[in-house]
């Protein structure tokens, strides 16, 4: 029985040590060595003064050292804390003091924005991945110094499945990014689900597309731990190039790819399917935004043996509701539901004074379970909205997350997604809080008021935009948008912003994100039939 | 303009917004650079610009990685 994450690893090396556990490009780690090098990395941490519930920050592009990372940190008993490697500095510098991030694991080419951190008063001090004579004010240790450490089974700290594994920032509505926190139980109790639902062997190749600190990654890499299987990074510049992408997938014969929706139109329209052979191809998992049906019924056409299943979650529950798409509906523009709730969770849906709704009728999503996060990061204001307590017996209290995800109970128990109760969206998977990027214009000197509103797209996703009134005129779109580029995760920079004299408004005075949202529509279909602005 | 000064011209004003100056051998595809939006914004302006058709199989990292690479693909095409 396995009550950590990283014992995983450690199992799938004593079963099959030579079998491949990751890869990126040509190159691969076995289970031996990945075993072999977390360890090392683990002795070196430790050596370095990382004690459990430590926070260590993983500041990597995609990489074979990023898997090492994961699971070194994790045997040292700490918390692994993914940084977006394309982070602006001062989103990377709030999360490094938010978690009072002391080491950190990098590459060679993130020294420059290193050395930025030393003008703010900065918590870090040991540097993993550059060598010593990098002159960063810190301690640098190489990953050749990491080799040096014993590579043997290490007894690891003495942590129990509750205490924390990681912590995933996301965007917060108040402007800053907040932490997700979760512990080994509720990461293992995901994968070991995971792997179980969807029949995983160590014969199995996973794709992982998403970035670490995107919560998809859980799946990629913790599902084929549990199961032995293989996990393939999949390099960014093949995320840009579909056709390039399907070849990846046949090439290296993947069998579980799990990916957002935005991924697969994509694949439908310019993947050139026709000329791949994706024979291995068992399972096609997407989540994570809203979808095309259409999209995704053309791609079940073009690969009738591959079984396909949307499975629905926030960071906050990992995936935590699933369907297994068995049939074709009738109706082709029908969204394919979010399914019923995973096994060993409880999902209720209540109403806005929190009754319990009726099949047929909608409400809030709330779900309790192992996979459910132990909540945010020193922000005991959002934990107390997060959750609700439900009295079960005497004193005790089920306790469960509210999703703030809008859903109808089906009549056969299933549930369909609705919408947001609130302002955040998704845009290629990505989940951002317009309001985020409000305040973040709202802190530019010569804005005097800004709207961010997300308009639908033909994947089935959103392009952000914001409509912005000016105190006065020194500045133009283009220099606000690189003033947002400077503050905000990548995804979250609006399309577009459109400077106006005034907003239209809604019979309070707000401004009228609706009359907003219709403009820009009709100002792109104008524009299709050849009108320009 | 050469080939590479037009696509530097398009990709730092309108894709990168002057965040970055991109030279003619960068990696256009990692991360901190174009999105998969950019790329079809890209191919959109190139199309437009030499007035040729860029079919599906030829949108691969092999043809699209650096300004360079971009311009080689384009002359291959015909483009002077």
């Amino acid at each position: 029985m396995i009550y950590l994450i990283h014992q995983a690893i450690d199992r799938a090396a004593g079963k099959h040590p030579d079998y491949e556990a990751v890869r990126m490009y040509d190159q691969s780690l076995n289970y031996e060595q990945l075993a072999q090098r977390s360890n090392q990395l683990a002795r070196t941490l430790q050596e370095n003064g990382v004690k459990r519930r430590d926070r260590v920050g993983i500041y990597l592009n995609k990489s074979l050292e990023s898997a090492i990372a994961i699971y070194g940190i994790l045997k040292a008993g700490a918390v692994y804390v993914p940084l977006d490697p394309a982070t602006p500095f001062s989103r990377l510098s709030f999360v490094i003091q938010d978690c009072g991030i002391r080491h950190i694991i990098t590459q060679k080419s993130k020294i420059q924005i290193l050395k930025q951190l030393v003008k703010n008063k900065t918590s870090l001090k040991c540097v993993i991945g550059v060598a010593g004579d990098s002159d960063l004010p810190f301690q640098c240790i190489s990953w050749a110094d990491v080799a040096n450490a014993p590579s043997g089974y290490l007894a690891g700290a003495k942590i129990i499945g509750q205490d924390l594994a990681y912590i995933i920032y996301t965007s917060g509505s108040t402007g800053n990014p907040k932490g997700i926190m979760h512990t080994h139980h509720s990461g293992l109790s995901f994968a070991k689900w995971a792997a179980q639902a969807y029949g995983l062997h160590c014969k199995d190749r996973l794709s992982n597309q998403a970035p670490l600190h995107f919560d998809m990654s859980i799946f990629d890499f913790f599902a084929a731990a549990v199961a032995g299987a293989a996990t393939v990074i999949i390099p960014d510049e093949y995320l840009k190039l579909p056709a390039s992408y399907t070849k990846l997938l046949q090439d290296e014969r993947i069998s579980v790819f799990f990916t957002v929706p935005f991924a697969l139109s994509q694949f439908l329209s310019r993947g050139m399917l026709n000329k791949r052979n994706l024979s291995a191809l068992r399972w096609v998992i997407f989540g994570g935004d809203t979808h095309s049906p259409q999209h995704i019924r053309a791609l079940m056409k073009q690969l009738p043996e591959t079984r396909f299943s949307h499975m629905y979650g926030p960071a906050e529950t990992n995936g935590c509701t699933y369907q297994i798409i068995s049939e074709l509906s009738e109706n082709p523009a029908e969204p394919f539901h979010i399914g019923k709730a995973c096994e060993g969770m409880e999902a209720l849906v209540l109403d806005e004074t929190d009754q319990p709704v009726a099949p047929g009728e909608n409400g809030e999503l709330l779900l309790r379970g192992p996979t459910m996060m132990q909540g945010y990061w020193n922000r005991p204001d959002l934990n107390k909205r997060a959750f609700y307590y439900r009295q079960a017996i005497d004193n005790y209290e089920d306790k469960f997350y509210r999703t703030g995800d809008l859903v109808e109970i089906l009549t056969d128990g299933n549930f369909k997604f609705l919408g947001r109760k609130d302002r955040q969206i998704k845009t290629r998977g990505f989940r951002v809080e317009l309001d985020e990027i409000e305040m973040a214009l709202l802190s530019h000197p010569a804005v005097e008021e800004s709207a961010v509103f997300a308009v639908s797209d033909e994947n089935g996703s959103h392009q952000i935009e914001a409509a912005v009134i000016l105190k006065q005129n020194d500045t133009n779109e283009s220099e606000l948008i690189k003033f947002l580029k400077a503050r905000l995760a990548k995804y979250a920079v609006p399309q577009r912003i459109t400077l106006m004299e005034t907003f239209p408004r809604t019979a309070t005075g707000k401004a009228d994100r609706r009359a907003l949202i219709n403009a820009s529509k009709n100002k792109e279909s104008l524009k299709s039939k050849g009108v320009d602005f | 303009m050469k080939i590479q000064e037009i696509i530097i011209q398009f990709v730092n004003e309108e894709l990168l917004n002057f965040t970055l100056e991109v030279a003619p051998d960068d990696n256009l595809l990692v991360d901190d650079m174009i999105d998969s939006i950019g790329m079809l914004r890209l191919v959109m302006f190139l199309e437009e610009t030499y007035g040729l058709k860029i079919p599906h199989e030829d949108l691969i990292i092999e043809n699209f990685r650096t300004v360079d690479v971009i311009a080689g693909y384009l002359q291959q095409r015909g483009v002077k």
